[in-house]
């Protein structure tokens, strides 16, 4: 796979990456094999997280803090159910978007129903609200158009929205 | 209801918050040998920027085979790597692997010469290809017909692998962190199961003219480092 990436600008860049790659590149491993059963799969995904980190770097401020842990998890199971979804057209939605099992915040509101959503809306809504995410970095990561981006992220807030009035983060 | 930006920021960092510290496993994985060519790739390529040029020579891969006789290897399952600017080594169940970075295409490897050889060893072999120099010594054993062997081999840190692979059931092996002339330096030694052949193969990195060391030999680890140390660019 040839890939072209863009430099990071700064030593202290640089060593930052190549600490976080060793720090992280288990962990990603592991949550992309809970989707990916194909070896070659989960190594694709982590990969293609590890480009995707590359290209959003300002994300991250500490290797070891629990911001930066889940942002490559988020990242991980991103790549990892695009290609789950690539290589298995008829796996049921339900299960693709089911995603990893989070601990929820236990705040019994928002962040709790934030946390129940399916993937795809909680992963578009933590990397916009919480990583700071613009619309275009957005659909570069996703793969899309940025008016579907928009459109994704409205869809979310509505699920979402959906979900905290049913009191469906108190179940 | 119409959820604030900042509700929903307030929401997804408790979240963040919450799923950095699941405990999802971070037990050491394995990754195959195609996967960390390709990180390697990504690491130079995060180093060197993105030119094609550069990216094509990443795929050349100098590989050193100290023993490759196969078989089950339980000297190290555990990952230790080291970083500097310019290298870092992995120590993968049986596998240990050097991957550079380095940039030194087209010119031409300095001239380097062990000083302090000692007595008795007699160089037979002095060639160079890949931007790669192999001198092997050999002294000759009193009344027999063997040989005792010493190798130096070294090359540009150029974009690529450097890997050994090491078998078990012949041999017993370990590994220290030294320095030569202050230089990162990883000594194994190696004793045969089987004649009690120890051999030292020591390995080190001269980060201020791009140069990676080997040394052969089957001398103490005190003789092979004083060896080491007395490589010099020729005059």
């Amino acid at each position: 796979m040839l890939v072209y990436l863009q430099a990071l600008s700064s030593e202290q860049e640089r060593a930052t990456f190549e600490a976080l790659y060793l720090r992280y590149r288990s962990l990603m491993l592991s949550v992309a094999r809970r989707f990916l059963p194909e070896p070659q799969d989960a190594e694709d995904a982590v990969h293609q997280a590890f480009l995707s980190i590359l290209k959003n770097f300002n994300k991250i401020s500490a290797i070891d803090c629990p911001e930066t842990r889940a942002f490559v998890v988020i990242i991980v199971e991103r790549k990892a159910l695009d290609i789950l979804r690539s290589r298995q057209k008829t796996v049921p939605l339900e299960e693709m978007e089911r995603g990893v099992e989070i601990p929820l915040p236990g705040d019994s509101g928002l962040a709790d129903a934030l946390a129940k959503l399916p993937a795809r809306y909680r992963q578009v809504l933590l990397l916009r609200f919480a990583y700071g995410y613009t619309t275009r970095e957005l659909a570069k990561e996703f793969g899309m158009n940025q008016g579907s981006v928009q459109k994704l992220i409205w869809r979310a807030k509505e699920a979402l929205e959906k979900l905290y009035e049913e009191g469906g983060a108190e179940t | 209801m119409k959820l604030t930006d900042q509700q929903l920021e307030l929401a997804a960092k408790q979240v963040t918050k919450a799923m950095g510290n699941a405990p999802f496993s971070e037990e050491e994985q394995t990754f195959s040998p195609e996967f960390e060519k390709k990180v390697a790739r990504m690491l130079k390529k995060q180093r060197h920027g993105t030119s094609l040029r550069a990216f094509a020579r990443s795929a050349a891969a100098i590989v050193l085979a100290l023993v490759m006789l196969g078989g089950s290897f339980l000297l190290l399952n555990t990952e230790a790597r080291a970083f500097t600017l310019s290298w870092y080594r992995k120590v993968i169940g049986n596998r240990y692997s050097y991957t550079f970075t380095g940039d030194h295409e087209g010119e031409p490897l300095p001239q380097f010469e062990i000083t302090a050889l000692p007595e008795g060893y007699v160089l037979y072999q002095d060639s160079e290809s890949d931007q790669t120099r192999l001198l092997r010594y050999r002294k000759p054993v009193e009344g027999k017909s063997t040989i005792i062997p010493l190798s130096l081999e070294y090359s540009w840190m150029q974009d690529g692998f450097a890997t050994m692979l090491l078998e078990d059931n012949l041999h017993t092996l370990t590994c220290t962190q030294v320095t030569v002339n202050g230089c990162p330096a990883d000594l194994y030694r190696s004793v045969s199961n089987r004649n009690s052949i120890r051999n030292h193969y020591l390995l080190w990195m001269d980060e201020e003219s791009g140069i990676f060391f080997y040394l052969s030999t089957r001398l103490s680890a005190e003789e092979t480092i004083a060896i080491a140390e007395s490589i010099h660019p020729l005059k």
